[in-house]
């Protein structure tokens, strides 16, 4: 026997704020419908209203939503001191173990080791093809071409270090879906020293020392206007969070 | 005052076409900070950079000092290298030759200022609705690369929009339908 199944893609625990505007359509609808009451569509209204504050609550938004969001995380505390350690690197001198007692170091977060085949790869854009042509490596400092044909003698420490911060202007407007202001400060800082035989031989830093930008989204009819859904999802610690569709951040 | 809800909900729909619904339609900004305001300052401020003449201390009360300005990246010269792949080494401007000498010596400052106003217009029921989104995205971009060996510049590029203007037009036929998330599945027992 066949059987039918509606079954919505939506998950339940879905919070239908951008849905305001099918609300809206059911209110506008239902005020023509016979024997709708006043007080019904009130009650609809507290309902969702409840509904909201309540998924507030279970999101972990028991006392506010986040002001701001950690994106991501070094072990310097700002670019100065990341471009001090690489200027403390004596070529030729200073060894990979002094680099670690720096705070350069693979094991920790931002930094990357590439070998010497690697080293070419970075080196040649990925486009070079369709420029058809060769550039020659010696252009560069003797160091790297000799690097690329060291084999495993040679190695690339790649370092990105970064403090970003997106701060929310206004959270509970966010939340509302009035107004969306993102305010993404921090600085980045990316480095290289190529290593033979273990003794750092040249390091090269660059970055933006002073990071700002700014994002301002309005809605002026907040959950009533077109926009994706915020969701309830799981975090990686397993805990409910709220989460913007449009931009995939969590609240 | 029973009816009062269902009034003030209606008087809102009619008085929403008097207001000028254009104010309620749904704008974004995005910008990548800057000293400057506008492209044409951007502009004047990198044409004011002497090649040979102008140093870092020059640069930094033009506003292209990375550690006061915002959003001035320092590139490395082996960054430079990459830019200018596929350039006969003869055919190189001479800055770069220079730069390209000078390995470690040599850094380069990418500044990339941006003004994005993006902004919904059109009739605002079949916005609201989405049978009909309209976008208009205007503002300017203003790329500019500068060279310096050791404390000197010795090459600069620019190139940038001083007039972006994109219009977009999403039409629905089915509106608000056509955004329904069901699923409709058949199962066999």
């Amino acid at each position: 026997m066949c059987r039918f199944n509606v079954r919505r893609r939506i998950p339940i625990f879905t919070v239908a704020l951008d849905t305001g505007r099918r609300w809206a359509a059911t209110l506008l609808f239902s005020m023509h419908a016979p024997g709708m009451r006043c007080h019904r569509i009130a009650l609809v209204m507290l309902v969702v209203l409840a509904g909201i504050a309540g998924v507030a609550g279970i999101g972990g938004c028991s006392s506010t939503p986040r002001t701001s969001e950690k994106l991501t995380a070094s072990n310097y505390s700002s670019f100065e001191s990341a471009r001090d350690a690489f200027l403390q690197i004596v070529p030729g001198e200073t060894t990979s173990d002094e680099l670690r007692a720096l705070g350069i170091d693979p094991a920790k977060e931002g930094t990357t080791i590439v070998g010497s085949m690697g080293l070419s790869a970075r080196l040649v854009p990925f486009n070079a093809a369709l420029v058809n042509t060769e550039q020659p490596l010696d252009l560069l400092s003797e160091n790297l071409p000799q690097c690329a044909g060291m084999g495993q003698r040679c190695e690339i420490w790649i370092t990105r270090y970064a403090r970003l911060r997106a701060k929310r202007r206004n959270p509970w407007l966010e939340l509302l879906r009035f107004r969306r202001m993102r305010d993404k400060t921090g600085w980045r800082f990316d480095g290289a020293v190529v290593l033979m035989d273990g003794i750092a031989v040249e390091s090269v830093w660059g970055g933006i020392p002073r990071i700002h930008e700014l994002n301002d989204r309005i809605r002026p009819l907040g959950p009533f206007q077109a926009g994706k859904r915020i969701k309830i999802v799981r975090n990686r610690k397993s805990r409910l969070i709220l989460r913007d569709e449009d931009s995939g951040e969590p609240f | 005052m029973r009816s009062s809800l269902p009034v003030s909900i209606l008087t809102l729909a009619l008085a929403i076409p008097l207001l000028g619904c254009q104010s309620l339609l749904p704008y974004q900004r995005n910008s990548v900070e800057s000293p400057w305001q506008s492209f044409d300052e951007a502009k004047a401020a990198f044409e004011a950079v002497e090649i040979g003449s102008t140093t870092r201390t020059d640069l930094a009360t033009m506003g292209f000092d990375p550690y006061t300005s915002y959003n001035v990246e320092i590139v490395t010269y082996i960054d430079i290298f990459r830019q200018f792949w596929g350039v006969e080494p003869d055919q190189l401007d001479p800055g770069i030759r220079d730069c390209l000498a000078a390995t470690v010596r040599c850094v380069g400052l990418d500044i990339q200022p941006l003004r994005e106003f993006d902004e919904e217009y059109g009739n605002f029921w079949l916005n609201f609705f989405e049978f009909r989104t309209q976008t208009v995205l205007t503002g300017w971009q203003f790329n500019s690369t500068l060279v310096l060996v050791d404390d000197t510049v010795v090459y600069k590029l620019w190139d940038g929009n001083p007039v972006v203007r994109k219009k977009k037009e999403v039409v629905r036929p089915l509106g608000p339908l056509q955004n329904l998330d069901i699923d409709f599945r058949i199962s066999f027992p």
